[in-house]
């Protein structure tokens, strides 16, 4: 069964859903797909993250009756105007793709002098159905007591306690978050998301899960995909996972080798060669100086401000000159590498958050508390990892999260400038989605969208970047 | 065995443009057309479309249609001969009814009057002239006029051979006859 529909009242899927009646097709028009396009974060923007949207004709001469025994047309544009439609879109048992079309973007055309009679849905790729209930839920509503520790992936699951139901289920990589810091670091004892730390983020009621989340992503280097628990199609309320998972990863597994139709290639923009992450800032007169990373290919700096004595300021990552300038600076005061926004480096726009430590609790290493000319904190600076280092044990250490962070992102930075489109034969023995590795000529590149998905010829246009 | 539909000469009834317009309904009787007769040309109106469906590889390819009804264009061929006066007071009401916007319905044969249908004059081009050149020309030729239905038929109208009135015919035109 190639597409089904079923029909729902409520505002959001994920959140309220009142099963009203469900359309199973059996038949599209061979040109029932005419906007299909489904994206992930820009190559040249990393934590840009997008999602997509396709277009699903319907034709009116088709018989199919839904489960009350309405036709087409009466389905969709009957009397009941008030609903969603969850369409998943079935290629194959392992590919399917799904979204959300909402009344008022569903339209009738009866132009037949140009053989228009079908009933078209706009469907929205369906984790924005999902973002947009995380992101109408605020952050002040995680539970996450002071003294509270969780694993990255207790604390993932506890982020979106409550807004799972039982149809969202969060799928993480094999490998934990503490395997992969110990591949760095193999002392560490815990790498935790520690609920003080989380707390001295301030104005998080004004701030929404999604935000957080998102930022917690980027920080952290992970991404996150939405698709369908293949075999929940058949059931009234489907459910969907969501996928947690590491593009180092990615690249390390099995490429699919694409029966590649049309090929063409195209210069990005030339993208600066470092990348830099600010975890933590404090802004005095003279410069915005950080906690973070700067890397490229070949080199990093980096600094944790691990000065548990509350006046030592170096080392540190400094911003000079309206934030232009970008230096480190070691723990003797010297300059050891300068370098400028846009001709030499890029950041990652890592929301710095109003935080407070006027709470009593213990805070570490956040150097120094008198912020009072601004600064803030990155989400993802939630976590600490616990470590003998320098002959001193450290409950505070963030070194291991931004050098992790630093291999995902090293991928993102090893993509050319190069940006290929390709028409590909489908293969529907292999889930094809953004973030796929494709193997060409011996070489891995990675989907960065998918448009144009040509039932008839079993075709999709995709664009893809070269690794290194 | 018959032909359908009628076989004698086509007429035309011209409707004055608004209902209580003090002008009479005409009806403009037309000769019988010439060999190449009064052909029908019956374009189907129809939405058609390419079902496919999908799965495992395989694509299973049908067609849907749904035939909405007939445009339906009227040719009268008098393109070898035609009488001045059939021209003249026939012919030109016919065009001059259309140019002023007058409803048109044709009976495309005036022995099945049951059968009529609102028409628009739809040639683009009008050709004429004359048999025979000089004091001694008769009649004029290459005259065809082209009427289209107005509206989408929703039936051809067609009625078995001998209906109403079991008079039968040969369906052939008789060349020249009145």
């Amino acid at each position: 069964m190639p597409v089904l529909i079923k029909k729902y009242r409520g505002n959001n899927y994920f959140m309220e859903r009142e099963f009203a009646d469900k359309l199973d097709l059996e038949f599209i028009p061979s040109n029932g797909l005419p906007v299909f396009r489904l994206e992930t974060d820009d190559p040249a923007q990393p934590g840009s993250y997008r999602a997509g949207d396709f277009d699903l004709m319907i034709s009116l001469l088709q018989n199919e009756r839904s489960q009350t025994g309405l036709n087409i047309r009466d389905f969709f544009l009957g009397e009941d105007r008030d609903y969603y439609c969850l369409v998943i879109f079935k290629l194959s048992e392992t590919q399917s793709f799904c979204g959300i079309a909402r009344s008022e973007q569903i339209t009738g055309s009866y132009t037949y002098s140009q053989n228009r009679w079908h009933v078209k849905l706009t469907c929205k790729d369906i984790l924005i159905e999902w973002a947009k209930l995380c992101d109408a839920v605020s952050s002040s509503l995680i539970n996450f007591a002071n003294g509270v520790q969780l694993t990255f992936e207790e604390y993932i699951i506890r982020h979106f306690s409550g807004l799972t139901g039982d149809i969202v289920l969060i799928n993480f990589p094999q490998k934990t978050y503490l395997e992969r810091v110990r591949e760095i670091y193999s002392n560490i004892q815990w790498c935790c998301a520690l609920g003080d730390y989380r707390n001295f983020i301030t104005g998080k009621e004004n701030i929404s899960v999604w935000e957080t989340f998102k930022e917690l992503a980027k920080g952290m280097g992970f991404n996150f995909e939405m698709y369908l628990n293949e075999g929940t199609e058949v059931l009234n309320e489907p459910e969907f996972i969501f996928n947690i998972f590491f593009l180092n990863d990615l690249v390390n597994n099995t490429a699919i080798e694409p029966e590649i139709i049309e090929i063409s290639e195209s210069i990005l923009l030339q993208k600066p060669k470092w990348l830099y992450l600010k975890y933590r800032s404090i802004i005095f007169n003279d410069a915005e100086y950080s906690d973070g990373i700067f890397f490229s290919n070949s080199q990093l700096f980096e600094s944790d401000t691990n000065h548990g004595d509350g006046t030592t300021l170096y080392p540190s990552l400094a911003l000079t000159m309206n934030g232009k300038s970008l230096s480190y600076i070691n723990s003797s005061g010297v300059t050891e590498k300068m370098i400028l926004r846009d001709l030499d480096f890029m950041d990652m726009p890592l929301k710095q958050y109003n935080y407070d430590l006027s709470t009593g609790r213990p805070i570490g290493k956040l150097f120094p508390l008198n912020e009072t000319e601004g600064g803030g904190m990155a989400y993802a600076r939630i976590f600490n990892c616990a470590r003998v280092h320098n002959g001193e044990a450290d409950t505070y250490d963030f070194l291991p999260v931004q050098e992790n962070t630093r291999l995902i992102y090293s991928v993102i930075n090893k993509i050319q400038n190069h940006s290929f489109s390709l028409k590909i034969k489908l293969n529907f023995q292999k889930r094809l989605s953004t973030k796929s590795i494709f193997l060409i000529n011996s070489k891995k590149y990675i989907v960065n969208s998918i448009s144009d998905l040509n039932l008839k010829n079993n075709t999709a246009e995709v664009q893809v970047s070269q690794i290194n | 065995m018959g032909i359908i539909n009628g076989y004698s000469s086509p007429a035309v009834k011209i409707i004055p443009a608004a209902e209580n317009s003090p002008e009479a309904e005409i009806k403009v009787e037309l000769p019988l057309t010439n060999s190449a007769g009064l052909v029908e040309s019956y374009e189907i109106k129809k939405i058609s479309h390419e079902l496919i469906s999908f799965g495992q590889g395989e694509n299973k390819i049908i067609n849907a249609q749904k035939i909405l009804g007939y445009i339906i264009t009227f040719t009268l061929h008098y393109n070898k001969w035609l009488d001045g006066k059939d021209l003249y007071t026939g012919i030109k009401q016919i065009i001059d009814a259309a140019k002023a916007g007058r409803k048109l319905i044709l009976i495309p044969r005036n022995d099945a009057p049951w059968r009529e249908f609102e028409v628009i004059l739809s040639n683009n081009t009008f050709e004429l002239g004359i048999n025979k050149g000089g004091r001694y020309a008769s009649t004029h030729r290459l005259a065809v006029l082209e009427f289209k239905s107005a509206n989408l038929e929703p039936d051809l109208k067609w009625y078995p051979p001998e209906y109403a009135e079991p008079c039968g015919g040969t369906g052939l035109p008789i060349e020249g006859s009145p």
